[in-house]
């Protein structure tokens, strides 16, 4: 009798109410989401074992994930191709006061890329938070149809915009930009090449000020969803209160929403960072952006072949030093997600694009 | 009094500040997404050579499309690589990010764990990364090629085994779109009323019918969100095989053949658009409107039912009478009548 009692509890454990309620069911579930979780972080995983192998270790059939010596000179090379840290900090040890004094002529392109990015994403932030809302609180002309304009913007491919605004800035530059420039340096730059935009973050940052960067209308619903989601009751007593528009904006909104301003910020950091795409198209030249540097990296690597250490004139490339380098270029964007890992996953549900 | 001068507040100029925090946005839109997206399409039936004063557009007709399809060598295959990618992709995406959604969605511990480690690549995802990532070879996980049932395959047709193998080679590349997709399905789940799911389990209802009968019914909005997200994530990354020639084409042709460049986008991005339609019209959820309208009309249909009913009743009874009324004159008047014919007869 007991013993068949046992058999049914026993049953019952292992099969479960439904098929993920068991211990079978769950051994399942949880064997699939390691195996997944497995597969999504290999990559990764590989790139930090072989950014430390040497090279003698990457052509050992004996060694596979654990280098047989810890070793750093990966990292030193990717830092050299990739332009990292301030140049001049390489001589730190014969001429400190220079080199110190050199981080503030050239402060390296990593510096130079989070001081764009983040000019980048924060008027990107601004511009999302301004739009999202116009479309939350106000009934005005035409509301659905720009609304459905804003969800548009996204599904068009960029390349299909992509002449007209190069022409675009093209005749910027030549009706307003050289001349701007000769009065203000021409005096003593005479003859010089001069920069063109697009050697500068400027078609970027115009894209950007009037609302079309990298994925703005995601951020702009996002923008639009938190809004909605305030109560109305607020926004009239202020306005009872004698409070104009922008001061509605500003005191009421604003201020609640800084949680939410954060994520749209991250988000917008993260895009501008990856976006290749518009760092190609309107910034290819001389353009600090560590993910388009290391888009280049084969080049650069043969470029100053010479000059790198431990290599002395034998220009040889391999895998460790581009893993090093990917690793390089990712820190950053990985520090950032193990800080704000949950203000990500909240912002996507946030954009209610699943509600509507 | 008081009440008037509210009112005023609330509608005076809500169209002025409306459009004045709409401004920055609005101008950008115009300039740089609603006019180039014409222009472009404008483009394409022109040359366009760069002088002094700007680009000069010359009417050409077709001939830069002419020129891509039936001139150019690289276009063509790459168009159907680009096509194939999106086919296998984008189902592949939905499907694999489903099925782990759903897995989160049971009550497993770690959850918030594994959707970190699920949601990570979204935050380092781009095409130099990716591309260093496969040249260095440390995305292919498991060597298909080595299997024995893959040998098998190969044998009976070898194309299919391409297939397969692009399919398993690439599978950590499809399985890093899936970041973002995962955390819609899994809100779009949570959103499911959990009162359907008992009501169905009391009927009996196991969980594979659950799955068929009311998930994947109700899912299918945020399928097609993720459906549009993936096909547009798909063609701007660095990794499909066309966006190397369209980069190229645009910095390329820069000087003197811009006109030529915007068929190959006009063409590439025709493609694109074509896939989010056909995202759309396969997944846009019409089953709810069916439902309603359906009632609608079955209670109309009922009412018209009864109304015809009742008419044919008052029909039948009128007849009814009518035909007694009829009967019995006739029953009178052939009392009447027989009498006089049996007589003359």
């Amino acid at each position: 009798m007991t013993a068949k009692l046992d058999l049914k509890k026993l049953k019952k454990k292992l099969m479960g109410h439904s098929a993920t309620q068991g211990w079978i069911g769950k051994g399942i579930v949880y064997a699939l989401l390691i195996g997944v979780s497995y597969i999504f972080l290999y990559p990764l995983l590989r790139m930090i074992s072989m950014s430390f192998l040497t090279q003698i270790d990457l052509v050992n059939p004996e060694v596979g994930w654990i280098p047989t010596q810890l070793n750093f000179t990966n990292y030193v090379v990717a830092n050299r191709v990739l332009g990292l840290l301030p140049p001049s900090l390489a001589n730190f040890a014969e001429a400190p006061i220079q080199a110190i004094l050199g981080i503030f002529r050239n402060g390296g392109n990593l510096w130079k890329s989070l001081k764009n990015i983040t000019y980048l994403a924060v008027v990107q932030t601004i511009i999302a938070s301004l739009t999202g809302f116009a479309f939350a609180r106000y009934n005005f002309k035409f509301k659905k149809f720009w609304f459905v304009m804003v969800l548009l913007s996204f599904v068009i491919p960029l390349p299909m915009v992509t002449i007209p605004r190069i022409m675009i800035i093209s005749r910027l530059q030549d009706s307003i930009w050289i001349p701007f420039y000769d009065t203000i340096r021409g005096t003593f730059l005479e003859g010089m090449l001069k920069p063109t935009l697009f050697q500068t973050l400027m078609p970027q940052s115009t894209f950007t000020l009037f609302g079309q960067g990298i994925n703005s209308a995601i951020l702009i619903l996002i923008f639009y969803n938190f809004f909605k989601m305030i109560p109305i009751s607020l926004d009239e007593a202020a306005r009872i209160d004698g409070a104009s528009s922008p001061q509605v904006f500003w005191h009421i909104y604003v201020k609640l929403v800084v949680p939410i301003i954060i994520t749209v910020f991250l988000f917008s950091f993260v895009w501008n960072w990856n976006d290749i795409y518009s760092a190609t198209m309107y910034y290819s030249a001389n353009n600090p952006l560590i993910v388009l540097r290391l888009s280049q990296f084969d080049s650069q690597f043969s470029d100053l072949a010479g000059a790198i250490p431990g290599q002395a004139g034998e220009a040889r490339i391999n895998e460790a030093y581009k893993m090093a380098a990917t690793f390089i270029s990712m820190i950053p964007l990985f520090i950032i997600y193990l800080v704000a890992q949950r203000k990500f996953i909240e912002g996507i549900e946030r954009t209610g694009m699943t509600g509507e | 009094m008081k009440r008037k001068r509210q009112k005023s507040v609330f509608s005076k100029n809500t169209n002025l500040n409306a459009y004045l925090f709409l401004m920055p946005w609005l101008i950008g839109f115009i300039i740089f997404v609603a006019y180039p997206f014409l222009y472009t399409m404008f483009l394409s039936l022109n040359s366009v050579v760069k002088n002094i004063t700007g680009w000069a557009n010359t009417y050409i007709g077709l001939t830069n499309f002419e020129v891509l399809f039936f001139r150019n060598t690289a276009f063509n295959p790459l168009i159907i690589d680009f096509i194939v990618v999106e086919l296998t992709y984008v189902p592949a995406i939905i499907i694999l990010a489903f099925i782990l959604s759903m897995l989160l969605n049971t009550n497993i511990k770690f959850r918030a764990g594994f959707r970190m480690i699920y949601f990570f690549p979204v935050v380092v995802l781009s095409g130099p990364v990716m591309t260093q990532l496969i040249s260095a070879d440390s995305t292919s996980t498991i060597d298909v090629t080595e299997i024995i049932i893959f040998r098998m395959i190969e044998n009976y047709s070898p194309f299919l085994a391409d297939m397969l193998a692009s399919i398993f080679n690439n599978f950590t590349l499809i399985l890093w779109f899936t970041g973002i997709p995962i955390i819609l399905f899994m809100n779009g789940l949570q959103k499911i009323n959990s009162q359907m799911i008992e009501a169905a389990q009391i009927d009996g209802a196991n969980s594979w019918q659950i799955l068929w009968k009311i998930t994947i019914p109700n899912i299918k909005s945020t399928a097609l969100v993720v459906a549009i997200f993936s096909v547009v994530q798909i063609a701007i990354f660095e990794v499909n095989p066309i966006y190397q020639f369209v980069v190229n084409t645009i910095r390329d042709n820069y000087a003197s053949g811009l006109g030529f460049a915007a068929a190959v986008v006009l063409v590439y991005s025709f493609i694109v658009l074509l896939f989010v339609g056909i995202a759309f019209f396969l997944l846009k959820e019409r089953d709810n409107e069916v439902y309603e309208e359906s009632l609608r009309e079955r209670q109309k249909r009922n009412l018209e039912k009864m109304q015809k009913m009742q008419k044919r009743q008052n029909e039948e009874t009128f007849k009814d009478g009518m035909k007694r009324i009829w009967n019995q004159t006739k029953t009178i008047f052939k009392k009447k009548e027989v009498t006089p014919h049996d007589s003359e007869a």
